[in-house]
């Protein structure tokens, strides 16, 4: 057995031979470049990896959201002027936090050609007047429950009170759903955001009662929570509701004429935004711009059970309870809340909650 | 060339001694030097920062203005919460703990309890989290737990019960701990004592409170304070356990970093809480101490 003796010219040589090498992997390594993409768990990361699946295009490393979305603020901001992430999959609360701390890269129609058929009414922009938001989905949270673990029909919100109901409610965090939850009740009362506080006096008297059983901290939480039947009640979101529908009868309690306005549909949007100083900015816009093509986005809408955003997509025949044919219906049954007030007061309502509402549980 | 005399000799022997005892000094401190600086580096490093935040105002201003949540209503009943469940786990985990070492160690076969002890060391193998929704699965809502907690006109979802499966997970958590850290204390202690009491007349129970129990007070009282102290810092057990009823101190923390954007409020919550189990764990010792003098 001979051992080769090593040199420094070999060594020197062998360098550059990998050098050489190592020119063309380069080359092919920035043709297809990994975007990094912050998205959720569950549904989501299900569906935007089955699309992925049938495209050779992009190559998608996804960061997941852990507890609620705005979780993704510290982990950016730890890692500043370093930035780690290319997109977001945020929704207004947290697309306003990070638009208040600067660090959204403006869209443009030439970047984005499919942003043209959002309806601008979904469009974010910046104090120049930028777009910085391409809107994925129009996604409300309404109160649904499920037919077989409730005995009467829940009709008004006065039915929420019923002692049968005893530990089945789920109730929400005020940092999860961006306190739609406490909304919904103070909309009930005659509330509103700028006026949470007969939310605050509907929660209480819910959680004295013991009707409810659980406060979900994440979405996640909420899904096993019904799902399972620890609880049969709950106000969430409609691909939560679509996931938990999948298994279980679930009545949702969107166009409920008796209501004051608890069951409405509590509007809001999911939508991609894009970092400044993401490493692969530009393959990030053309991500995004194929994400909302109408083919792509309209099998997106139908695997999450939710509505499309860009017009040229159909929306799912099964979600036609939610669609409103109206102004007279949207305005009944809809509500758009004001998400940049909501953020600025999500901190106090948490406090809150804990304080006056947690103790009664 | 003068030869020394004896009383100058002693001196530079004595010297000389000093000399190496010096420098078995600086070598004793050289090796612990690297441990030092890795404590520093995570420890030490990241409490400064800990601290600089909850002091910090922003553009380098000094503000207290963040321990005022201290001194809030949510924080308040938290920490009672926490102090509270930490101080009934540890005792449960401490006292069950004591018994399945004493019976281990006095009453097992060598054979069963190598069996036993392996069980116990397979437990720690394990993922904290799939033992906690081990104990979720059991005696979470279900149709039995239904059944059982209907028998005493209770819900599975009410807040007793929660508290209930809160220690329950926190019990399980540090009983393998107490149980591996109070073997050797209590095979430490003679047998021979508490036959020689039996054999003066001593009945069984008292021979094991004034002798057994006597001997192992210093090691279970430590042994409960670490459970204590695991308890206190808790944050998976009663985030997933606690079903938004209970939540620990550090779960204030973590929404306060992650959710609500308040990382400053976090960081004063964490440095008070630090305090407290210092506190709490210093005062224990102190009384100890104390007893032991008195």
């Amino acid at each position: 057995m001979t051992i080769r003796s090593s040199s420094r010219r070999r060594f020197l040589g062998s360098t550059a031979l990998g050098l050489i090498a190592a020119g063309p992997l380069k080359v092919l390594a920035e043709q297809q470049k990994t975007l990094a993409a912050v998205e959720w768990g569950g549904p989501w990361l299900d569906a935007s990896k089955a699309l992925l699946a049938d495209q050779g295009q992009f190559d998608v490393n996804w960061i997941l959201h852990t507890g609620g979305s705005a979780a993704i603020i510290p982990k950016i901001k730890a890692s500043l002027p370093k930035v780690r992430f290319d997109i977001v999959h945020s929704f207004p609360p947290v697309t306003y936090a990070m638009l208040q701390e600067d660090w959204l890269e403006p869209l443009t129609f030439e970047d984005i050609p499919n942003l043209q058929d959002v309806p601008a009414n979904f469009l974010s922009k910046d104090a120049q007047q930028r777009i910085i938001n391409c809107p994925t989905s129009s996604i409300g949270a309404f109160w649904g429950y499920r037919d077989d673990l409730v005995e009467k029909p829940i009709k008004t919100a006065k039915d929420l009170f019923d002692p049968k109901l005893k530990g089945k409610i789920c109730a929400l965090s005020p940092a999860l759903q961006s306190g739609r939850f406490l909304l919904a009740l103070a909309v009930e009362q005659g509330g509103n955001e700028r006026n949470i506080d007969p939310g605050f006096e509907m929660a209480k008297e819910l959680a004295r009662i013991g009707n409810i059983g659980r406060v979900a901290k994440s979405d996640v939480d909420m899904v096993n929570s019904v799902t399972s039947g620890e609880t049969a009640v709950a106000f969430s979101s409609l691909p939560t509701w679509s996931r938990i529908a999948q298994n279980q009868k679930v009545t949702f309690l969107v166009k409920i004429p008796d209501s004051h306005g608890m069951f409405k549909n509590f509007i809001s949007q999911e939508e991609w935004v894009l970092l400044k100083g993401a490493p692969n900015g530009k393959a990030a816009k053309e991500f995004i711009n194929w994400f909302i093509s109408p083919a792509v986005h309209e099998r997106y809408c139908e695997m999450m059970g939710i509505l499309p955003i860009n017009r040229k997509a159909a929306a799912p025949k099964r979600l036609s309870f939610l669609q409103m044919t109206n102004d007279e219906e949207r305005e009944r049954y809809e509500y758009y809340p004001d998400y940049p007030y909501i953020s600025t007061q999500l901190k106090h309502w948490n406090e809150r909650w804990e304080a006056e509402v947690v103790p009664l549980l | 060339m003068r030869p020394a005399s004896g009383r100058s000799a002693v001196i530079d022997n004595r010297g000389s001694r000093r000399a190496t005892a010096g420098a078995r000094k600086v070598l004793r401190f050289g090796l612990v030097v690297p441990t030092l600086a890795l404590y520093c580096v995570l420890f030490g490093g990241p409490m400064i920062l800990l601290f600089h935040q909850s002091f910090s105002a922003g553009d380098g201003l000094f503000t207290l203005d963040h321990y005022r949540s201290l001194f809030s209503r949510s924080f308040a009943y938290n920490l009672i919460e926490t102090l509270k469940l930490s101080a009934i786990a540890a005792v449960a985990a401490t006292v069950s703990g004591y018994l399945i070492a004493f019976y281990l160690i006095r009453q097992c076969t060598s054979r069963m309890r190598n069996i036993w002890l392996n069980a116990i060391v397979s437990i720690l193998f394990l993922s904290l989290l799939i033992r906690i929704y081990a104990l979720l699965l059991t005696f979470g809502a279900g149709p039995l737990m239904e059944f059982v907690t209907g028998l005493f006109g209770m819900s599975p979802t009410s807040r007793a019960m929660t508290e209930l499966l809160v220690v329950l997970g926190l019990v399980n958590f540090t009983m393998p701990l107490v149980i591996l850290s109070l073997l050797g204390p209590i095979e430490n202690i003679n047998p021979k004592l508490m036959e020689a009491a039996q054999s003066l007349g001593a009945a069984y129970w008292e021979a094991f409170f004034s002798i057994e129990l006597k001997l192992s007070l210093t090691n279970l009282v430590s042994v409960g304070i670490t459970a204590f102290s695991l308890c206190i810092s808790a944050f998976l057990i009663p985030m997933v356990l606690g079903r938004g009823f209970v939540d620990f101190v550090a779960n204030l923390v973590y929404v306060r970093f992650q959710e609500v954007f308040d990382a400053a409020t976090g960081a004063a919550m964490a440095v008070a809480l630090l305090l407290i189990t210092l506190l709490v764990i210093y005062s224990v010792q102190w009384l100890l101490i104390r007893r032991g003098d008195e």
